[in-house]
């Protein structure tokens, strides 16, 4: 399968070799499908708070879960179309909000997240719908997830022993 | 036509060992305890001649700050002298006013009259404050800015101020809108969209009013923007001319009258030869730094910004003109000449700081000249009528090129410091520059260019980049930390004539505020860690300092208010690109956010949080 990066309304200009070299062919079942919206994502809260009794909504889950595979690959993917340039490559965060926490502002769950991709949010998260395959987005909202599950004190010790501290 | 008053130089000499002692010449904050923070270090006390404002690009001082560079040389001096060295020390704050606002506050307030205007950061409010009752809010002009527009914002959502000319504000956009706004009413009169965030393209600079014509440019460097300056019709919005910084000659208005000092620059369609094939179409360039003007000439003078993507193998050449100055006559646009300061760019160095416009003692004759202390380290002197460089000197560690060849105008590379595909190591200095866009102030009275700048360096390295519009288009990796010394930040005085330093004071922060100099012989400039503070223009001792309630990144302005005295103004409100650490990002996770620049300052949350504000203070 080539690894072209989605619809054709995608102007790539840069050089593609290095990046195809690091795909795979994935597994079907929404492979190459350009869906802005699975079923049942669009029932997914933005909100733990509800008005009156609570209305339950089926879980939806990352097809790819606990696929590693797939997490690499969605690293890539969240790579490729440029999730790097306004989050940081492990979630630190910069022009857009912080991934590598607790603090979702429109939710972590994995519908949520995919929802966050597909439809864009108002304060500058564009709308990667019908830019990015399904499958794709599934492959980058595990990334997204373990970013936020690799968030603990850790991984933060760690970055700070390759510091040297303000010199 | 402003004749400054001569002033005798004082022996710097004398003054080092009162400050070796009060301070030893201190290191950055550290060192001086709860002393006051920095101390100045001069170097000797050499006599040298001293160049005057560029006389048509100034006017005699009314007490008023219409537009963010004070005036078109842009040395953003002021004639009042009612606070002074002596009397510094007894400022007031006299009133103060919250934006609401809690991003970078990098704009200049104005003063016409007896009223302050002032622009926040997005969503880009201006707000009309009445000087005679200790700033009661006239009115307030909300332009509806797009929340999407912050997605397009590299390094925070400032703007860098509004300017006044005929009754009217005009201001730009973060979503790339142009504004005219009835000073008085605050009731607007034209807006007009000028780019598309949807490309990536963003408006972050202060507009420059030259006779009829509004003149903007765009941002959007980091997100594979074709840079331009547009001039607009001032009473009606209407586009008058469009240069571009990339693409064919007719773009970029080079035609017959174009006459480039050096080689490199001459030549046919370089916008297009200097890229590989379409890449000049995502090419940057934009027009986000500062114009200034003569109207002996009738030119105006602009810089260009990085070339995109910051991974320089993916655009071999020289990239042209990225990076680079250009003279334009004001009312056409057409280019009289260009130049190049950074060929081929491989370490993200723009070129759009401020060029004030002198006329300088150079080789026992008088020359015509603009200074330009640039983001690549050097302290360009130019002949503003040719471009020749007639100096360029380091004004601070520089590694990535030893020197400035004036006779070809490029730059002499270190390799050891290329990136491309490959990473480069303490490469200095780092990405923001020497200095980044906080404007210089120049006083006639002293001689001396008040430069406040960074002292960084970076580890940097180009990797993939993928263009697609409205998203980042960056492709590099890049780590900054403090340079030799351990300070992130420095004011220098810069002696134009002798291309030397007279004294700086290290800072602990990147100074990333503006500076302004009084004909009162002092200096104002802000730090991130919240102190504004003034200094002695000669000696650069520390006068006095006032802990504001966010860092200070903004420019400070001085006025005549409405009762005849003199009122220091300055915003603070922490951010902009040196202070995204302060914006709720975390560099401990990841050291390259924000560009790499919030792991050098990840210490600065424990001296500020955020929130815009206005300070007005005065003698009692």
């Amino acid at each position: 399968m080539p690894c072209h990066a989605g619809g054709g309304t995608l102007a790539i200009l840069a050089t593609l070799a290095g990046f195809a070299a690091a795909c795979r062919e994935e597994t079907p079942p929404t492979a190459e499908r350009l869906v802005p919206e699975v079923a049942g994502v669009a029932a997914v809260r933005t909100s733990e708070l509800h008005a009156g009794p609570a209305v339950p909504v089926a879980e939806i889950r990352n097809p790819y879960e606990g696929d590693s595979r797939a997490l690499e690959d969605g690293r890539r993917y969240y790579n490729w179309f440029n999730c790097t340039g306004c989050h940081g490559g492990r979630g630190g965060g910069g022009i857009g909000p912080v991934l590598a926490d607790n603090d979702w502002i429109y939710g972590g769950s994995p519908a949520q997240i995919f929802e966050s991709i597909v439809k864009g949010r108002p304060n500058g998260m564009p709308s990667f719908g019908g830019q990015i395959p399904e499958a794709r987005l599934w492959m980058i909202v595990a990334y997204v997830e373990s970013l936020s599950e690799a968030s603990g004190e850790d991984q933060r010790h760690d970055a700070r022993a390759e510091g040297t501290g303000p010199r | 036509m402003r004749s400054p008053p001569p002033a005798p130089r004082t022996h710097l000499l004398s003054q080092i060992s009162a400050l070796l002692l009060s301070c030893s010449f201190a290191i950055g904050v550290a060192a001086c305890g709860d002393a006051p923070a920095a101390a100045a270090t001069p170097i000797d006390g050499q006599e040298s001649a001293r160049g005057t404002i560029a006389p048509e690009a100034t006017r005699p001082e009314d007490g008023e700050w219409r537009i963010p560079a004070k005036d078109y040389a842009s040395t953003r001096y002021s004639g009042l002298d009612e606070i002074t060295p002596e009397n510094v020390g007894g400022l007031r704050l006299a009133w103060s006013f919250s934006t609401g606002v809690l991003r970078g506050h990098e704009a200049a307030p104005l003063v016409v009259g007896s009223t302050m205007y002032f622009v926040t950061p997005h969503p880009n409010l201006l707000y009309a404050l009445d000087l005679a009752t200790d700033g009661a809010l006239k009115w307030k002009y909300d332009p509806g800015t797009s929340r999407a527009a912050i997605g397009v914002a590299c390094c925070d959502v400032v703007n860098r101020g509004a300017a006044y000319a005929d009754g009217r504000i005009f201001f730009n956009t973060l979503d790339a809108h142009t504004i005219a706004v009835d000073a008085e009413s605050g009731k607007e009169l034209w807006k007009v969209k000028l780019g598309d965030i949807n490309r990536g393209e963003s408006m972050t600079m202060a507009p420059l009013v030259v006779k009829d014509k509004v003149l903007v440019g765009n941002s959007g460097g980091e997100f594979g923007v074709r840079g331009w300056i547009t001039a607009l019709d001032a009473g009606s919005g209407k586009i008058v001319w469009r240069g571009y910084s990339t693409g064919p000659d007719t773009d970029v208005l080079i035609g017959d009258d174009f006459r480039p000092y050096y080689e490199m620059d001459r030549g046919r369609d370089l916008g297009v030869s200097t890229w590989p094939p379409d890449q000049w179409r995502i090419g940057g360039g934009t027009v986000w730094g500062w114009i200034s003007y003569d109207p002996a000439t009738n030119l105006i003078y602009h810089g260009t910004s990085n070339p995109g993507s910051w991974n320089p193998a993916i655009r071999p050449g020289d990239n042209k003109w990225s990076s680079a100055i250009f003279a334009r006559d004001a009312d056409n646009g057409r280019a009289r000449w260009a130049y190049q300061h950074t060929p081929h760019d491989e370490h993200d160095y723009d070129a759009v700081n401020e060029s004030i416009l002198l006329d300088l003692p150079v080789g026992g004759r008088t020359r015509q000249v603009l200074v330009k202390p640039e983001r690549n380290g050097f302290v360009y002197v130019m002949d503003r009528l040719t471009g020749e460089v007639i100096s360029a000197d380091a004004f601070g560690t520089v590694n990535w090129a030893s020197s400035v060849d004036l006779k070809t105008g490029r730059p002499v590379k270190n390799p050891e410091k290329a990136t491309g595909n490959r990473m480069a190591r303490n490469v200095c200095p780092a990405a923001p520059g020497m200095k980044d866009w906080q404007p210089s102030s120049y006083s006639p009275r002293t001689g001396l260019l008040y430069i406040p700048h960074n002292n960084l360096c970076m580890d940097y390295e180009g990797v993939q980049a993928n263009y697609i519009a409205g998203t980042p288009y960056l492709g590099a990796e890049v780590v900054m930390h403090a340079g030799p010394g351990g300070h992130r930040g420095v004011l220098t005085a810069w002696d134009p004539v002798a291309r030397r330093k007279t004294w700086d004071i290290e800072e602990s922060f990147p100074v990333w505020s503006g500076t302004v100099v009084t004909a009162g012989d002092v200096v104002f400039y802000g730090t991130m860690d919240r102190w504004f503070k003034a200094v002695d223009a000669r000696s650069g001792k520390l006068l006095w300092r006032y802990r504001v309630g966010s860092g200070i990144v903004g420019q400070p302005i001085t006025y005549r208010g409405p009762d005849g005295k003199q009122y220091v103004a300055v915003p603070s409100g922490v951010g902009g690109w040196a202070g995204a650490a302060a914006l709720g990002i975390d560099p401990e996770v990841d050291r390259f956010i924000a560009l790499g620049f919030a792991y050098a300052v990840r210490d600065l949350p424990e001296h500020t949080g955020q929130g815009g504000a206005v300070h007005v203070f005065a003698l009692p």
